[in-house]
């Protein structure tokens, strides 16, 4: 499958690749890929709230607990420590079709300062909606970002669309996300550390420790 | 020593350890201020502060007398209470999650384009601000610190030049707004009626107004008559019972009116989203009938909101979208023969409730606005139509967004078919392709999200106003970005 370059992606988003709002798309329309920029609304730890978190029992609760919600304006700045995640969102809404998909990367500017923008990068075909970025400083000076700064990458690739569905695979009820999505512990992944637990008990392993609500 | 609580020592320890502690709780609230927008009007307040300090000082020396000193003091602590009851809850952070922080750069430029078309001071500080009441309200300080001592000490104390920051802005401007609803766009275009308050104060349209209506003359001989009927009427008092009349009609009157015409305002700017958000928001609090002495029955407001409607866009033919054109006639068909059958008569809805013995204004006031109608409708008109919205946006923007808006795809922008270009959509556009989306395309979302039970479809409404707020958001900075 190939990646889609400049005047392939411009065709696209005349046809059926939703970008919005591409507020320059000559500078933001690249090579091969379209910068995005970091929208308004950010999702922050807060370190002194809670100790461990077991991605096992990410429940709405233990979230609220050790997350708070954030919403800067458009051009407002942001700081993001050494050592520190923030999850963010880019400020362009994405709709792709079912037969692109794409990858999120940081872009070299901000990478060589310490910059990740992204860890769970890749996006599936007719994805609609923001996408999650999480933010991480892995240098050693504070990084001063803005609202609205192009600060990630989207790579697009063709993607032949899947013609069988998934065994046993039925429409789920979904949300198209407008803001940086908190952590969540999906049915599959809920399965899967059961299977753990289990697994655990009978090799005899006992119970973790794990925090309780 | 007993310290004795009666004496202008004690009393003037008081004032002075308030203001202290007034100050300190400033500062805090300064502080944990998230911008410098709300920071302005701590800034305001410090100021205002410093002030009143000044005066207190100065006035101390100036008084001999204990009973005197003991006299001011109460009326300085007294002051001190009514900023803490009145204004100090603005200072109050709120959380952000009950803030449409989206909508406050838009609502922000709304109001300075309002200023510039509409000729008053742009110089205005617009900030959100919850309420727990379902309710939506308007607080302004207009020039904040000389307006508050001159409000609350004699105009021959405040002798001193009152030095105004050059940063502070001319108005302090709060929307309230029901915290349950913060995250609801399709309510949103209510506090445009909010904004159309501040358009009012400023520019005086209802004032205006008030001197070209004319009293339906039976009615108030009618009502005359009554008082006149009555076993305690005293007719040597007849002068002075008249003019009781006529006060009270008066004082309801004005306030009606700001009303109406702040309806009219958001009207005109967002056409027909204003009226489905009207009526909603009626419909929660409120029967048709339900009036107060500062509000006119949502009956009648919404009957003179769906007449301007019909004459703006229904009776020009302007309007060619067909389910916006049956909606809008469908409304102003049944209203107005609720009209005409008595049904929007202002009355008080429970009969549990004991009679108001003011209702005989309020009928007076009623049939005074509907007898001034058109002179209403047509004077306002005269002075907002230079903002209202055009047919064209709600035959072509507004239709284009909902399509998107049902597929899926944020309604932040556009695509003129006449020009091939792509513009950015803006609040009007925006809310008036969710509102027909609502009533018109729901299940077309539902099925998009693949929202099947009862508790699906909420989350999936609620996922439909994030999407209105993020577009609002999203049209506005497309909007703004500087072009070339």
């Amino acid at each position: 499958m190939s990646v889609l370059t400049r005047d392939t992606i411009k065709h696209r988003l005349k046809k059926d690749l939703i970008v919005r709002p591409i507020l320059d798309l000559d500078a933001q329309v690249e090579e091969s890929s379209i910068n995005l920029r970091l929208g308004t609304k950010f999702i922050v730890t807060k370190r002194t709230e809670y100790g461990i978190l077991p991605p096992s029992n990410l429940s709405a609760f233990l979230i609220r607990k050790f997350q708070a919600k954030l919403h800067y304006r458009f051009g407002q700045k942001v700081l993001l420590h050494p050592g520190q995640l923030i999850l963010a969102s880019t400020f362009e809404f994405i709709g792709l079709p079912n037969n692109l998909s794409a990858h999120v990367l940081s872009r070299s500017r901000y990478g060589r300062i310490g910059l990740m923008v992204a860890t769970a990068t890749y996006v599936h075909p007719n994805w609609k909606g923001v996408l999650t970025l999480e933010l991480f400083n892995y240098g050693d000076a504070p990084i001063q970002l803005e609202c609205g700064a192009s600060i990630a990458q989207l790579v697009l690739e063709e993607a032949a669309p899947s013609v069988t569905k998934k065994k046993g695979e039925k429409k789920k009820f979904h949300l198209i996300p407008t803001e940086p999505e908190f952590a969540e512990m999906k049915e599959g992944g809920r399965k899967e550390w059961s299977n753990l637990k289990t697994f655990r008990e009978l090799a005899g392993l006992g119970e973790s420790e794990e925090p309780k609500e | 020593m007993l310290q004795d609580f009666r004496s202008g020592k004690y009393y003037r320890q008081k004032v002075e350890e308030h203001m202290h502690h007034f100050e300190w709780l400033l500062l805090e609230l300064k502080n944990d201020l998230p911008s410098s927008g709300p920071q302005k009007f701590a800034d305001a307040n410090i100021q205002l502060l410093e002030y009143v300090r000044k005066f207190f000082l100065s006035e101390m020396q100036q008084i001999n007398s204990e009973k005197k000193i003991v006299e001011r003091c109460q009326k300085y602590l007294s002051f001190l209470r009514y900023l803490a009851k009145n204004i100090m809850p603005f200072l109050d952070r709120v959380n952000e999650i009950f803030i449409p922080e989206e909508l406050l750069l838009t609502f922000a430029d709304l109001s300075g384009e309002l200023a510039k078309k509409l000729h008053f001071s742009e110089k205005i500080d617009l900030r959100f601000f919850p309420r727990w009441d379902l309710n939506y309200g308007i607080r302004g300080f207009q020039d904040f610190v000389r307006g508050t001592l001159e409000e609350n000490f004699p105009a021959n104390f405040i002798s001193t030049d009152i030095q105004i920051s050059p940063e502070s802005p001319e108005w302090f401007v709060f929307i309230t707004y029901p915290r349950s609803e913060s995250r609801n766009s399709l309510l949103h275009p209510n506090l445009i009626h909010e904004l159309g308050h501040l358009v009012d104060l400023q520019t005086g349209i209802s004032k205006a107004i008030k001197g070209k209506i004319k009293i339906p003359k039976r009615s108030f001989t009618e009502l005359l008559q009554q008082e006149r009927q009555k076993p305690d009427y005293q007719a040597d008092e007849e002068d002075e019972q008249r003019q009781k009349l006529i006060d009270e009609y008066i004082e309801i009157t004005e306030k009606w009116l700001s009303e109406l015409i702040s309806d009219l305002v958001a009207t005109n700017l967002l056409g027909p989203a204003f009226f489905f958000a009207f009526f909603e928001l009626s419909n929660l609090t409120s029967s048709i009938n339900d009036y107060s002495k500062g509000h006119p029955s949502s009956g009648l407001r919404l009957r003179f909101i769906l007449e301007e409607l019909y004459q703006m866009y229904v009776s020009t033919k302007l309007i060619t979208n067909k389910e916006l054109k049956q909606a809008l006639h469908v409304w102003y068909l049944d209203l107005k023969e609720k009209e005409e059958n008595g049904e929007l008569v202002p009355r008080v809805s429970s009969e549990l409730l004991i009679s108001d013995p003011n209702s005989k204004y309020f009928k007076l006031v009623y049939d005074t606005m509907l007898y001034n109608r058109s002179i209403i409708l047509q004077k306002a008109r005269e002075k907002i139509k230079v903002v209202s919205c055009d047919a064209d946006k709600l035959n072509l923007e507004v239709i284009y967004l909902l399509n998107d808006m049902v597929s899926g795809k944020l309604p932040c922008e556009w695509l003129d078919n006449r020009s091939g270009e792509k513009k950015a959509s803006d609040l009007t556009s925006i809310l008036n392709a969710g509102w027909l989306a609502y009533l018109t395309a729901m299940d077309k979302f539902y099925c998009l999200l693949d929202a099947n039970s009862g508790s699906e479809k909420l989350k999936a409404l609620d996922n439909f106003n994030e999407l209105l707020l993020k577009a609002i958001e999203s049209g506005h900075i497309l909007a703004k970005w500087p072009g070339e």
